[in-house]
């Protein structure tokens, strides 16, 4: 039982065993796993306890260790077979041959913002080793038109961190200076002590705000063809990490993708969704959807505190009153409106589109958002 | 605190106290006591994660803690409070004293005018450890994640006003999740992680047999085939062990010795929630009694 004290340190145990069980950590990286120096460490200790005791406890011990979800363990099972205990006639599975990447160092206290150990964080890394212009500051300002199907998984990761961080950062920025979910120490005294023996009176410092909820609606018209399905993407991540969100697409008509973009897979929820036949890529009536909204969705989806973003290019094909008078509607329920526009990130583009012309006096803020850039200063437009 | 020397040891445990556990769980229970990392349970409603931490604090014999998880969770309500009232009356015994208003502060906001909430409470339990429960943990806002990440890395826990108290006797840690959203990576690779699945067909009859007695061989049988047919089909709330042992008891109270189609429609309630999973109930019964019945 002394391997599982915590003070002895793993290097006591015999090397070889040592040694495998770190070949072992490499071949699940080369995997996708993220594997740590404490999963290594605690993974020796498990080997010395259970490896040639209990073979099926080891395996069970090993996969709580280095697994995360239930698609993991998936994984994981074939590949400890493949390494620990080949069935007959299979061949062993070895160490990806090239060097070993260096045991990535936990970051100190706090949320470890590198949620992904993948590429995203091997974009981060590069951006210490090469000059000039980093991989991920082209990442963070590319257009979205311009992204390569190989880019498009690294900004995914990228955009899930970053938005992570955003949601990490927002309630904090939210509280601002003046609050404190405390008493209000000097107040509160002073309006006792004037009170003689009277009932208590408590004064504090003010309320918590809270975390405003969103309502996004995204153009999948043609005119945005190239940039609705990253954003599309992004909705996802989105949708699938922070419940306080609401998501609905729009071109002719409207539709709530809140439930198919909360999918399990990126691919499972793409599919859905073409399931559905939204009337993509054929005319916009963004008055209409706007309405739509209002008063399929509005009691149910609208808190007072809800801010509400549409993506959209503006290239409108109805009504311009429709489309004011649908912001207008949106405006009563929502605390802020904010459209963002790929095309503001095209240099010399003028809001002068009949439909973006007569949205702008009723929008809050109006901002670019070709690129992850200017989506993540959402965070920004959020606090206020 | 008990102790149970190896696996064999732990199952027999469970097994006293009315758990059937998969062999799976157990190597990742016995580590969490072992290694001192917490672990983390995610699997369908009604698998049998909550009652996981229950038993083995029983096991263990010592306390459990429960922070049950939901949206708006915050440090008021999880770690600590002022206890204002009490401050106030302190406040006014001071009145007539000429302690500095300063001093009055520092004294008003000590230890003793705190209220311990779940998490602080098993941070400085002062006997030996206690299990910590944090069940249902995907139902909090991120922000509350971000927060049990620092607790969960050194099992400390700060207070402006008071300092950093740091656990005596570390929690053994249980968190459950019914994965309706996804958990931050970082908290994740703090914890072991297992995946409850739902019990295997002859799991689920012995499960039935130890908290059921009374039902016949039989019957425990054709209940756990139709509950795991069911548990194949596209339900949106396909049914646990709870609603297996519900629907169990249902049926013996109703004297009800096997099943067909009207003991199905009659019963039905407790094994399904939603209107939509009747349908695909009713669409599928005659398959289903089939497969029950050989
Ligand atoms: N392996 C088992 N052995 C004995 N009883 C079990 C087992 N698994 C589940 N149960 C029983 O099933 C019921 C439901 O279990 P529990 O409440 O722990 O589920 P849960 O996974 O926490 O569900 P939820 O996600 O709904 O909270 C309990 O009454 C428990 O006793
Ligand atoms: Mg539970």
């Amino acid at each position: 039982m002394s391997q599982f004290s915590r003070s002895q340190s793993a290097s006591d145990f015999h090397e070889p065993l040592r040694a495998k069980v770190v070949g072992f950590s490499h071949v699940l990286r080369h995997h996708g796993f993220q594997v740590g120096l404490r999963e290594t460490e605690d993974a020796v200790r498990v080997a010395a306890h259970f490896l040639c005791a209990d073979f099926a406890a080891f395996r069970d011990g090993l996969r709580s260790l280095y697994c995360l979800s239930q698609e993991e363990c998936g994984t994981f099972d074939p590949l400890f077979e493949g390494y620990w205990a080949p069935p007959d006639g299979a061949s062993r599975i070895t160490p990806p041959s090239t060097a070993p990447r260096k045991e990535r160092r936990e970051f100190p206290g706090g949320l470890d913002l590198t949620t992904g150990f993948g590429d995203a964080a091997d974009v981060e890394q590069s951006t210490r080793t090469t000059s000039g212009a980093s991989t991920l500051e082209v990442l963070r300002t590319m257009d979205f038109s311009q992204v390569t199907p190989v880019d498009q998984v690294r900004l995914e990761r990228l955009a899930a961190r970053l938005w992570r961080r955003m949601y990490v950062n927002l309630p904090r920025r939210l509280r601002g200076a003046n609050w404190k979910n405390r008493l209000h120490f000097r107040r509160t005294m002073r309006r006792n002590l004037s009170q003689g023996g009277d009932p208590l009176y408590l004064v504090f410092a003010g309320r918590k705000p809270r975390r405003p909820r969103l309502v996004v609606m995204l153009d999948v018209s043609g005119s945005m063809e190239l940039y609705s399905f990253t954003f599309l993407r992004l909705l996802y991540v989105l949708q699938r990490r922070f419940r306080r969100v609401h998501s609905f697409v729009f071109s002719t008509a409207l539709e709530d993708v809140s439930g198919v973009l909360a999918a399990r897979s990126l691919g499972g929820a793409l599919a859905a969704l073409s399931r559905k036949r939204i009337g993509w890529n054929g005319g916009t009536r963004i008055g209409d959807c706007l309405h739509a909204l209002v008063r399929e969705h509005g009691g149910r989806v609208f808190r007072q505190d809800s801010v509400f973003i549409i993506l959209s290019d503006g290239l409108d094909t109805g009504e311009p009153e429709r489309l004011a008078d649908g912001l207008k509607a949106i405006g009563k329920l929502a605390r802020k409106v904010i459209w963002l526009n790929p095309l503001l990130g095209i240099a010399g583009y003028e809001p002068i589109a009949r439909g973006m012309s007569t949205a702008l006096p009723l929008v809050d803020v109006f901002a670019p958002a070709h690129n992850l850039e200017s989506l993540l200063d959402i965070e920004r437009y959020l606090v206020k | 605190m008990k102790r149970f020397s190896d696996l064999e040891a732990l199952d027999a445990g469970f097994r006293r106290l009315g758990y059937m556990a998969e062999r799976s769980l157990l190597t990742p229970l016995f580590l969490l006591t072992r290694l001192g990392r917490p672990l983390l349970l995610e699997g369908h409603a009604g698998v049998g994660k909550t009652e996981t931490a229950k038993v083995l604090a029983q096991l263990l014999g010592v306390e459990l803690i429960r922070l049950q998880c939901h949206e708006g969770l915050d440090v008021n309500s999880t770690i600590y409070e002022w206890n204002y009232q009490k401050q106030l009356l302190a406040i006014k015994l001071h009145e007539k004293s000429d302690a500095s208003p300063e001093s009055i502060e520092r004294h008003i906001f000590g230890p003793e005018f705190l209220l311990e909430r779940p998490l602080l409470r098993a941070v400085t339990h002062k006997d030996g450890p206690v299990v910590l429960l944090i069940d249902e943990v995907d139902r909090a806002d991120e922000e509350f994640e971000a927060f049990l990440l620092e607790l969960l890395s050194d099992f400390q826990i700060t207070i402006p006003e008071v300092g950093t108290i740091t656990a005596t006797h570390p929690p053994f840690v249980v968190l459950t999740s019914n994965r309706t959203r996804e958990l931050s990576d970082a908290l994740k690779r703090r914890c072991l992680y297992h995946w409850i699945d739902y019990p295997s067909a002859e799991r689920e009859r012995e499960i039935l047999r130890h908290k059921v007695p009374q039902i016949t061989e039989d019957l425990a049988r054709q209940v756990v085939e139709l509950v795991q047919s069911l548990r194949g089909l596209q339900l949106e709330k396909p049914p646990g062990v709870a609603e297996t042992l519900d629907w169990a008891i249902a049926l013996l109270a109703l004297g009800l010795t096997g099943l067909d189609e009207e003991v199905l429609q009659a019963t039905k309630g407790c094994l399904l929630k939603s209107t939509e999973d009747f349908r695909v109930l009713q669409s599928q019964l005659g398959s289903l009694l089939a497969a029950a019945g050989d």
